[in-house]
């Protein structure tokens, strides 16, 4: 195969391609799995990676951080167990949980992420919120460029709420899909690298960075939650394919370390021009009509729109002429009317971006002179 | 047909993913429609380019960067349209599904591509089973077919099966506890779904012969069953013409079947394929689309390329190659035993597949005598409680591959079994 860019050819020879043609191991095939896991211990140095702590840093590849997710939501909750989440969070997350007949509790989150103050309060008054309701077990959440929100955790609000985990015993379920696509360098630390209980599952996905087709990502976390995610794969999806996996590991050997970070480095580049451009589009098309946060990351901007209280009608409108979008109602757990619209910056053009804001800014006049 | 009385509460509850539903919004809409909606990354950035798959054979096969592209983003969820229609193809000449192309939205026929037909199964369970419902399995049956229903905890109901396969009269026994009107009864304990391995079975290797299939048929339209037809051993039957299957005698709809390209291409690949009524393949989807998404993208593009430089008949041709090379380790496998377990043991010539299903005679159960003296002897076989819907029983059966190891192996293998039996007398 040859890789972009830099149009070198890696080669798959016949060796790897009959190991990795044949059924292989639920946590993945064995030469990439050991590259993710020096990969994350480079990133993170997770500080259970000792093998005397009970809940000891272990790794099983997964069909996508989705597929990573659903099993450790189904591993975790039963029906009518709760999840802490950010009040606006990933849709599929909120199905996946639903499909349990698990209940989802939104916490107040600003421009930081979660707020200590609103969560804590929410846990320590929960028996009197919410009595006769068990208790919470987990928090979910997106903690670099939050899908829809754009919200990176500062490093101050992560061990808040991780010292809040450890009190009240609670899982953290880091999804950090967009961890690379930060904006800012140096990269936020994550739950996972201050993770000295063993109490973080964290989803990694290459889908952003190297292609979501690959269907290829992580599960890290404690050794005793990922044995089980190990017997889910061994009847379902089992080792996952085989070839990404052959190719993936051929590409990281190529980069090595370095070449990798350099690649995801230039791929958050693009975003951040992109979300330059987008956000420059916002304001000359929307502003006093509409507010946002510059995003810190990944490829979503999350706007609110001034004086409508449920932007159904306005994404309606604008698909009726040409312009899709999404309404901020399918964020919220109880798909409870928004203000809010998502805009992917991710594949627009600058022209057609600015085209799209322009109906968007048309149409919101329209339901704000209602 | 009423297929919602197959599915459980979870899966019913299931609705298909807003994002998914507005890709394809965005996939079928005019050129002028500006989506700023999906999450799908850009893929300009990916940094693969373009790939060539060499054959044994010499040819180079390319998937050249516009492929590729498609290969490496966020995909429809049912499979690339490429591979579904292939597969589409495939299915029509070898079964001719009687569903195929109906005007029943529910019934109509449809294909969806998985990530292995293991995990084809493992939806399709996890859509319809409930804890203490029935179903019916044939037993002995696939480990991971078992290990996906236990934990599900429904009542297993073992219907027996011998070299031809399940067999219809149990079946019919066992029904016979219920009315055929139960089915029209909600609150009944009537089963709905049946599941079986119509050839090279696995562990038996036995094969269903047709007058069984239309035995079974029958029963399943007479109790209102779902029928799941494990086959991914159909091609590599070793007697032709091969055995019409159940999707080709599936009038009603009410036939799931899951095919594979593990024996064939590869099983690494992890590319099935789930064959049967649109009604029962959205609730698979529906299930995809929260967690999996899609099969990898690479595994199908990649299959595709090869399935269509062979083409359906030079697909055809591959697996009478496959099939012959099975052949001939059955038979070197059959005269290994009857040289060294004669006497020892019983069995029946497998009409397909991989495995040899061996009862020792003198032997109630073999459970240590394979785990831990032949293991000791330095040869693995797979006691027969592995496949057991009571995996406590005791068990006189062993399974025996033949699919890796040479016919020189396979006669020390025997011998080294055959010796620990006779020493095991004995004592």
């Amino acid at each position: 195969m040859s890789a972009n860019g830099d149009g070198s050819v890696l080669h798959v020879d016949e060796r790897l391609m009959r190991k990795h043609l044949q059924y292989g191991m639920s946590e993945g095939y064995p030469d990439l799995r050991q590259c993710l896991i020096d990969l994350q211990r480079r990133l993170h140095s997770p500080p259970t990676c000792d093998s005397q702590h009970t809940g000891q840093f272990d790794l099983v590849m997964t069909q996508g951080a989705n597929d990573g997710i659903n099993m450790a939501f189904n591993i975790l909750l039963n029906e009518g167990d709760w999840a802490l989440t950010e009040e606006a969070t990933y849709p599929t997350a909120l199905s996946m949980t639903a499909s349990i007949g698990a209940n989802v509790y939104p916490v107040a989150a600003d421009e930081d992420g979660m707020l200590p103050k609103e969560l804590d309060r929410v846990l320590s008054s929960w028996d009197q919120l919410h009595p006769g309701c068990r208790t919470p077990k987990i928090i979910y959440t997106i903690t670099s460029a939050g899908n829809p929100t754009g919200v990176t955790w500062s490093l101050g609000r992560k061990r808040a709420v991780y010292e809040l985990a450890r009190s009240h015993d609670l899982i953290i379920l880091e999804d950090d899909a967009y961890y690379f696509l930060q904006f800012n360098r140096p990269l936020i630390a994550s739950f996972l690298s201050m993770d000295v209980d063993g109490r973080v599952l964290r989803a990694d996905t290459f889908s952003k960075i190297l292609g979501p087709g690959l269907r290829l990502a992580t599960m890290s976390g404690p050794a005793p939650l990922l044995d089980v995610m190990r017997l889910i794969k061994d009847c379902s999806s089992t080792a996952g394919c085989g070839l990404a996996q052959a190719m993936l590991v051929q590409l990281l050997r190529h980069w090595g370390y370095d070449g990798f970070l350099c690649h995801v480095d230039s791929v958050m580049g693009f975003y951040k021009q992109r979300a330059d451009m987008a956000t420059r589009c916002a304001e000359r098309q929307l502003s006093g009509i509409a507010e946002w946060k510059v995003p810190s990351g990944g490829m979503f901007l999350w706007l609110r729109v001034l004086g409508v209280k449920d932007t159904e009608v306005i994404v309606q409108k604008a698909l009726q002429r040409h312009v899709i979008l999404v309404a901020g109602t399918h964020f919220t757990p109880a798909n409870q009317k928004s203000g809010y619209i998502r805009l992917s910056f991710a594949t627009v053009t600058e022209d057609d971006c600015e085209k799209a804001f322009k109906v968007l800014a048309d149409v919101i006049r329209e339901e704000q002179g209602k | 047909m009423n297929y919602s009385r197959f599915f459980n509460p979870t899966s019913l509850a299931r609705q298909p993913s807003a994002i998914r539903v507005m890709t394809a919004i965005v996939a079928s809409g005019p050129p002028s429609l500006i989506s700023m909606a999906g999450g799908m990354p850009n893929a300009d950035l990916f940094p693969i380019h373009e790939a060539s798959l060499t054959l044994r054979d010499g040819s180079v096969l390319r998937i050249p960067p516009e492929q590729m592209k498609k290969a490496l983003q966020y995909s429809a969820t049912p499979g690339l349209p490429e591979l579904v229609q292939w597969m589409k193809t495939l299915q029509k000449q070898m079964h001719n599904p009687p569903t195929r192309g109906i005007s029943d939205p529910q019934r109509q026929l449809d294909v969806l591509i998985t990530t292995g037909s293991q995990d084809g199964i493992c939806k399709t369970m996890e859509a319809c089973l409930q804890e203490g419902q029935n179903v019916l399995l044939e037993t002995p049956t696939y480990s991971g077919t078992l290990s996906i229903v236990k934990p599900m905890r429904p009542k297993m109901l073992g219907i027996k099966s011998d070299k031809d396969g399940l067999d219809p009269a149990h079946l019919r026994e066992v029904l016979s506890k219920w009315h055929p009107s139960d089915a029209k009864d909600d609150s009944s304990s009537i089963p709905r779904l049946l599941y079986l391995v119509p050839n090279g079975g696995n562990p038996t290797g036995a094969g269903l012969t047709l007058k069984r299939k239309k035995e079974i048929y029958e029963l399943a339209q007479q109790y209102d069953l779902l029928i799941l037809e494990d086959d991914p051993y159909y091609y590599l039957q070793f007697n032709e013409p091969y055995i019409p299957s159940l999707l080709s005698m599936d009038v009603d709809g009410r036939v799931v079947r899951f095919d594979s390209v593990s024996k064939l291409l590869s099983g690494g690949a992890r590319v099935g394929v789930v064959t049967g009524p649109k009604a029962v393949l959205e609730r698979i989807n529906f299930h995809m689309q929260a967690s999996v998404l899609h099969t990898s993208g690479l595994a199908q593009t990649c299959i595709l390329s090869v399935l269509e430089s062979m083409g359906q008949d030079g697909l055809r041709k591959h697996a009478h190659t496959v099939a012959d090379f099975y052949l001939k380790q059955r038979d070197a496998c059959i005269a290994a035993v009857e040289k060294h377990l004669t006497g020892l043991a019983e069995w029946s010539v497998p009409s397909g597949g991989m495995f040899l299903w061996i009862r020792l005679l003198h032997v109630k159960d073999t459970f240590s005598l394979i785990t831990e003296k032949a293991r000791a002897a330095e040869v693995i076989f797979v006691p027969g409680q592995a496949f057991m819907i009571d995996e406590a029983a005791p068990s006189p059966y062993l399974r025996a591959s033949y699919s890796l190891v040479s016919p020189a192996d396979m006669d020390k293998g025997f011998q080294r079994l055959a010796d620990l039996l006779r020493e095991q007398s004995k004592e």
